[in-house]
């Protein structure tokens, strides 16, 4: 037993800070922020050229060190870190509430070396190693619904083509690939598909954190060749043990979040002087952040046993579940506290307070809300409850 | 991080396991809990026993009774005493907080004469520090120490400390020393209990387990007895104090008594209910991640990593989700849930209706919830330096 970051995980951590780091934080927490307006064409609230050539240069940054292959198993050109790694990088992330098509190319990554035609997909995960290809996925039509159930999807008799609409589909805009899950006759199906392609439309959402969501409509939309994944048996089985380790990573980022909100709301309850003193010395104000740092490092352990247990090949849905359920209501509490502490000025532009709480607003919800967690949570606890308690008397 | 035990610690709780199943143990933590009002457990068998094969102070050296493990046996030990019901308070007191301040700052002569009878399960201890006026702010206390020849006399009043009816010695902390600053000057003395010039009085509490008012009245010392090092015994207690506060036993204690609401609630149906299931499932997640934080504070101090503030998350996440897990835990019983162990109707022999009582002490003993936010807010994100 040793619960602290391994040297792996160290590793993973010191490379990172030259990207994530507390100077640079709070420059990459403004790269996400487009302009007002849902438009189909995504024109009117584009990026200034400055953010744009930011975003590249930290994607490129993070091919380089390795960010996109550090779960990849080595004998597929990966570092082989496992998702305890990734867990410490996804953190990292929180704390600046960087924005990127990092999550869903890497989850792609685990579909693809899982699924399909494996040996084809070499030189595909080569360049999505590198840096060089982004992928997205959509599985949503309906934002209420889980994204253990993904929406219909239509396939072709030959496979070629698939008929969906897709919404909330993240930074559609900046990836190659929508990796479309869907639920067909089959099951679960997966299908790898071009994003600039005549079937393929895209209008941009205008949510909360002014970011990177769109509605895709795909008509008859090409499959890209070898990207037909397959439906059901082993897809299906993939497809949930893909999400179990996306869940891991966006309660990781969560907790980054969480942490960012506080090491934020701390520097300035210890700068903010209100009745001659720093604010931070008003118990009503100190005991509420220690209290949040407390459920914030319990939810980090928590999220890394999940970790550790999937990189031991042990069942870590319930964990997974549990962890992103108290780490998506965490981030709405503790964004929330960061603005009531900051005052008025926590809600102005200007603030980043206000920006951890857009954020907190629809990441904890992105891949399942807190209440469908919940009652997974419960669903998984009934059925591993006649082993959990065996051997402890009650 | 690695969360995994060796195999021969696995191994080791296997063992432990077994013992505590065993029907002689059973049996004697079936009698515990039916046991009538005012009667409570002092020196169990259960811990002679435990003590024949080294496990009650397993991480000790064998010199002094132990198996000379590392804090992670320890753990172990700890952890299953409270997951299969066995009272643990008078372990607590004996091996984890006085038989750590003797090892930590006692004397090679203290640490033969005392440890090994502690070991063992022959002996037992317990701690004199609060006094009516001096609680939190334990620096204010009055007990104070007359020099006598080559001296003290003892002269005070300690209250709401536990197991002291039952104890053969104690630390005593008072004062031998008046200064403008009250951190310094105070000593911690070893005292026997049952002697002369000590007198134990029941300060009847809301828990089945009493508080003792102890009256220490001319009670003679030396420098023999001085635990640590004379006015210097503020600086030992807040040493000793992180290091005895790891949370396993809290952790263990709120997982067994959420245990026993979810095995409730499988029995009642309730768990197959949304408005219950989902609660519990929360519980359960937040039970989990504070054993996470348990277990982080032993892995630390195995490593010499020592941290007051992860110590003080560990005591007040556990804690406070005490309460959280009786009041969800009477819920599921409805008015069941408040039946007491007298009543022969009352589920689950009245534990649930017990630890809803027991429940505050957590937040309170051996540092409250607002000593562990302010050590974390202090110490941890220095919110005021």
């Amino acid at each position: 037993m040793d619960i602290r970051l391994t040297p792996g995980q160290q590793a993973v951590a010191a490379k990172l800070a030259d990207v994530f780091n507390e100077q640079l934080n709070p420059s990459i927490r403004r790269l996400a922020e487009r302009g007002h307006g849902a438009l189909s064409d995504g024109g009117g609230a584009s990026l200034s050229e400055t953010a744009v050539s930011a975003r590249e240069l930290v994607w490129q940054t993070l091919a380089e060190v390795g960010a996109l292959r550090l779960a990849v198993p080595s004998h597929a050109g990966g570092l082989g870190l496992g998702q305890g790694a990734l867990a410490t990088a996804s953190e990292l992330m929180g704390q600046a509430l960087y924005q990127s098509p990092f999550f869903d190319t890497v989850t792609a990554t685990e579909l693809l070396l899982e699924t399909g035609d494996q040996a084809a997909h070499g030189a595909l995960l080569e360049r999505v190693g590198n840096g060089q290809c982004r992928i997205a996925l959509a599985a949503r039509e309906d934002g209420a619904a889980s994204p253990a159930a993904p929406a219909l999807l239509a396939v072709s008799d030959d496979r070629r083509t698939v008929t969906a609409r897709r919404r909330f589909v993240p930074f559609v805009a900046e990836v190659d690939y929508l990796l479309l899950a869907g639920t067909t006759s089959e099951g679960v199906a997966l299908a790898l598909v071009p994003r600039e392609q005549d079937g393929v439309t895209v209008r941009r959402h205008d949510d909360i954190g002014r970011g990177d969501l769109y509605t895709v409509g795909l008509d008859q939309a090409r499959v890209a060749g070898d990207g037909w994944l397959g439906a059901g048996g082993q897809v299906a089985q993939a497809y949930q043990a893909a999400l179990t380790n996306a869940r891991i990573r966006q309660a990781a980022y969560l907790v980054g979040l969480c942490q960012g909100a506080l090491d934020l709301t701390v520097s300035h309850a210890k700068r903010r002087n209100q009745f001659s003193q720093p604010i931070a010395r008003f118990q009503s104000v100190a005991f509420r952040l220690a209290a949040l740092a407390t459920r914030t490092e319990a939810v980090r352990h928590l999220t890394y046993l999940a970790a550790w247990e999937v990189d031991r090949g042990r069942d870590a849905r319930l964990t997974a579940t549990q962890s992103l359920m108290l780490a998506g209501d965490l981030a709405r509490e503790a964004s929330a506290e960061a603005v009531q502490l900051h005052g008025a000025f926590g809600m102005s532009d200007q603030a980043d307070a206000q920006l951890f709480f857009r954020r907190a607003a629809l990441d904890s919800m992105w891949l399942g809300t807190p209440t469908q967690l919940r009652a997974e949570a419960a669903e998984h606890l009934s059925t591993h409850l006649r082993t959990a308690l065996v051997g402890h008397a009650v | 991080m690695d969360f995994s035990l060796t195999s021969e610690q696995e191994r080791f709780r296997q063992d432990v396991c077994a013992f505590f199943a065993e029907e002689r143990v059973q049996k004697e933590v079936a009698a515990v809990r039916q046991a009538r009002p005012g009667q409570e457990a002092g020196l169990l068998d259960v811990y002679r026993w435990l003590g024949e094969r080294g496990w009650l102070a397993a991480s000790w050296p064998e010199e002094y009774g132990g198996l000379g493990k590392t804090l992670v046996e320890a753990a172990i030990v700890a952890e299953e005493m409270c997951l299969h019901g066995v009272p643990d308070l008078v372990h607590v007191l004996s091996i984890d907080i006085v038989g750590l301040f003797l090892l930590m700052a006692g004397t090679p002569e203290q640490k033969r004469r005392y440890l090994p009878p502690l070991a063992r399960g022959e002996q037992t201890a317990t701690v004199l520090y609060t006094e009516l006026e001096a609680g939190s702010d334990l620096a204010s206390l009055t007990t104070r120490a007359e020099p006598d020849g080559d001296g003290w006399r003892l002269h005070g009043r300690k209250v709401y400390s536990q197991k002291s009816q039952f104890a053969d010695f104690a630390i005593c902390a008072a004062r031998t020393t008046q200064t403008p600053v009250k951190y310094h000057g105070i000593t911690l003395f070893l005292i026997p209990m049952k002697t002369p010039g000590v007198y134990v009085q029941p300060i009847w509490n809301l828990s089945n387990e009493r508080f003792d008012d102890v009256a220490i009245d001319g009670l003679r010392v030396t420098a023999e007895d001085a635990l640590g090092p004379v006015d210097e015994g503020w600086q030992v207690i807040n040493q000793v104090l992180s290091l005895e506060r790891t949370g396993i036993d809290y952790q263990g204690r709120v997982r067994r008594w959420l245990n026993a609401v979810l095995a409730r609630a499988a029995e009642t149906g309730r768990l197959s209910d949304p408005a219950y299931a989902q609660r519990l499932a929360e519980l359960d997640a937040k039970v989990r991640a504070g054993r996470t934080l348990a277990w982080r504070v032993i892995s630390d101090l195995e490593r010499h990593e020592l941290s007051d503030v992860a110590s003080a998350m560990s005591k007040w996440f556990n804690t406070e989700l005490a309460k959280e897990v009786v009041r969800a835990g009477t819920e599921v019983e409805g008015l069941e849930g408040v039946l007491s162990s007298l009543d022969a109707e009352a589920p689950c022999g009245g534990l649930l209706e017990a630890c809803y009582r027991e429940s505050p002490g957590q937040t309170i003993s051996a540092g409250t919830s607002e000593v562990m936010l302010y050590i974390i807010a202090a110490n941890g994100l220095r919110l005021y330096s």
